[in-house]
């Protein structure tokens, strides 16, 4: 594993926890938009798990596939939440949260199409040069496809990676759970996908309804997404990797073990490589 | 871009109100249709924002319960598009809301409690500041008292409110039977602020209410103690702001005093 190694999505109700356990978790990443705040709690104990701990910051809001303006507050915010935690890289999402002023505080897919791949670069080259770093950006969970569409979702994402010169998140369950949405084959998204971009990986669980599955991020990660997450190693190497768990956050030491397998897996995996 | 943007428009469209016209631009599929795709964001979208008032309002779902308390929200949803690019402050107009929606008529606590819970919000997360302590007030010369202004700490909210709120959350808070709704003639003063990490209340006498809102205007001291005079009587006016400015800071409120000029 490169130097970051396995990291856990930090979430309030395990403040305490961290700080008085010190458990084995090698990073943290902190959803940016939580601790975008003027003080109090949740910068506090950002601050003190920081002093102890490398951070990433993984946004919710940045809209890069939006067709409105970026939003300069915003970035400004998050700039200067950059300058305080010195994450190792700053991360959001492949979608559009909208449209005329309005934010529908989801991930809204976007169509795979020239002309989206092209704004999208646009915008992205535009953060990073604001930001004065590359960021990472990560395939969502999706649950339409738009008949403009004209390539795969691992197609833009290698050319937006490629065009706008930024850096992967790959969130494995999401591969997962897009690829029974839209029915494709999981193992051609990776392969679709350039190793040397690849930066982090997500690991999380869903909600399986029978017609389509629901990306929930409040379960346990399953087999098929372990599996899933050893050919991503045999892809791309030894890629920090992380559990990320949004709702029905158990205790820390739940997690923390089940970062233990995904330990195990690129142990495994990574030596059966080098082999 | 304009396809892309119009894409955009469609689809929240969609979401804020579903309809058919969304469909023609996904594509068919054999499992779970169109219809039944799009509705995943826009239920998504609903249940989501509602979430979050249940995280800024725990004390009124409580005092609701979940039904009355997601029908009431999804009201406020529906005429109130988010604007933020922050979760976090998309609940700030619940109060105003509930003062004038038709479920919420005849019950002027809903209103009370939604604002008295928000300020208890914004004092969690408030900007921090270092304290003053009675040892800084101690070095300014007796001379300098007249002309100093307190700076309130950036978590100090000033309450007016008319029914028992407070009550009412704290025994919602601690799993209680809130007390039924009072409303009184006049509104009564209420202090919301943070010590530590964790924001605390209680309730002003009239003359303090009055005295930390001239403070929080930046009055000078000299005119806190000639307003109290009208409220406490000339002969104690001076002692009760000595002593008000005492409890002040023993309680975290002030970050700063500043020199008359």
């Amino acid at each position: 594993m490169t130097a970051l190694g396995f990291g856990l999505g930090l979430r309030p109700r395990h403040y305490e926890a961290i700080l008085k356990s010190k458990p084995r978790v090698d990073w943290f990443e902190a959803l940016s938009e939580n601790y975008m705040l003027p003080g109090g709690r949740p910068l506090h104990y950002l601050d003190r798990i920081r002093a102890r701990y490398s951070v990433v910051l993984h946004g919710v809001s940045l809209s890069i596939g939006s067709t409105d303006p970026l939003d300069r507050d915003y970035l400004k915010e998050l700039k200067a939440l950059a300058a305080r935690v010195e994450p190792e890289w700053i991360s959001d999402h492949l979608c559009w949260t909208g449209v005329a002023g309005r934010n529908l505080h989801d991930l809204m897919p976007l169509p795979y199409t020239e002309e989206a791949l092209r704004h999208v670069a646009r915008r992205v080259r535009a953060v990073q040069d604001f930001l004065g770093r590359r960021i990472l950006i990560e395939n969502v969970s999706s649950y339409v496809a738009y008949r403009d569409s004209a390539m795969t979702e691992w197609d833009f994402l290698a050319a937006l990676a490629r065009e706008a010169d930024c850096d992967i998140l790959l969130d494995v369950n999401n591969i997962h759970v897009s690829a029974f949405n839209h029915g494709f084959d999981p193992i051609e998204f990776l392969d679709g996908i350039p190793a040397a971009r690849v930066r982090q990986i997500h690991l999380a669980g869903h909600d399986h309804r029978g017609d389509l599955i629901i990306d929930t991020h409040d379960a346990k990660v399953i087999d098929p997404v372990w599996d899933l997450y050893a050919e991503a190693l045999r892809r791309f190497g030894p890629v920090p990797t992380m559990i990320e768990r949004d709702d029905k956050i158990p205790p820390l030491g739940t997690l923390v073990r089940e970062l233990d397998r995904a330990r195990a897996i690129a142990a495994e995996t990574l030596q059966k490589k080098a082999a | 871009m304009k396809e892309l943007a119009s894409l955009q428009r469609a689809f929240q469209r969609h979401v804020y109100l579903p309809g058919r016209a969304m469909e023609r631009a996904v594509l068919p599929a054999s499992r779970a249709n169109a219809g039944r795709r799009l509705a995943v964001y826009a239920d998504a979208y609903r249940s989501r924002l509602v979430e979050a008032l249940g995280t800024d309002y725990p004390a009124l779902q409580t005092l609701l319960g979940e039904t009355g308390f997601g029908r009431m929200m999804r009201d406020f949803v529906a005429a109130h598009p988010s604007r933020h690019s922050n979760l976090r402050w998309y609940g700030g107009e619940l109060a105003r809301f509930l003062a004038r929606s038709r479920r919420s008529r005849g019950r002027p606590l809903l209103a009370e409690l939604a604002r008295f819970e928000w300020a208890l919000g914004l004092a969690f997360d408030a900007a921090d500041a270092p304290l003053a302590t009675a040892q800084e007030v101690a070095r300014v010369p007796a001379a300098d008292w007249p002309g100093m202004r307190l700076r309130l700490h950036p978590s100090v909210r000033l309450l007016w409110l008319r029914c028992n709120a407070p009550h009412v959350w704290r025994a919602a808070s601690a799993g209680r039977k809130p007390p039924a709704a009072a409303m009184r003639l006049r509104p009564s003063g209420w202090l919301v602020w943070r010590k530590g990490h964790e924001p605390f209340y209680r309730a002003l006498p009239p003359e303090e209410a009055w005295a930390l809102g001239a403070a929080a205007r930046g009055r000078e001291f000299a005119s806190l103690t000639s307003g109290l005079r009208r409220l406490v009587g000339a002969e104690r006016a001076a002692q009760t702001g000595a002593q008000l400015l005492r409890n002040w800071l023993a309680e975290g409120l002030i970050c700063a005093i500043e020199p008359g000029r």
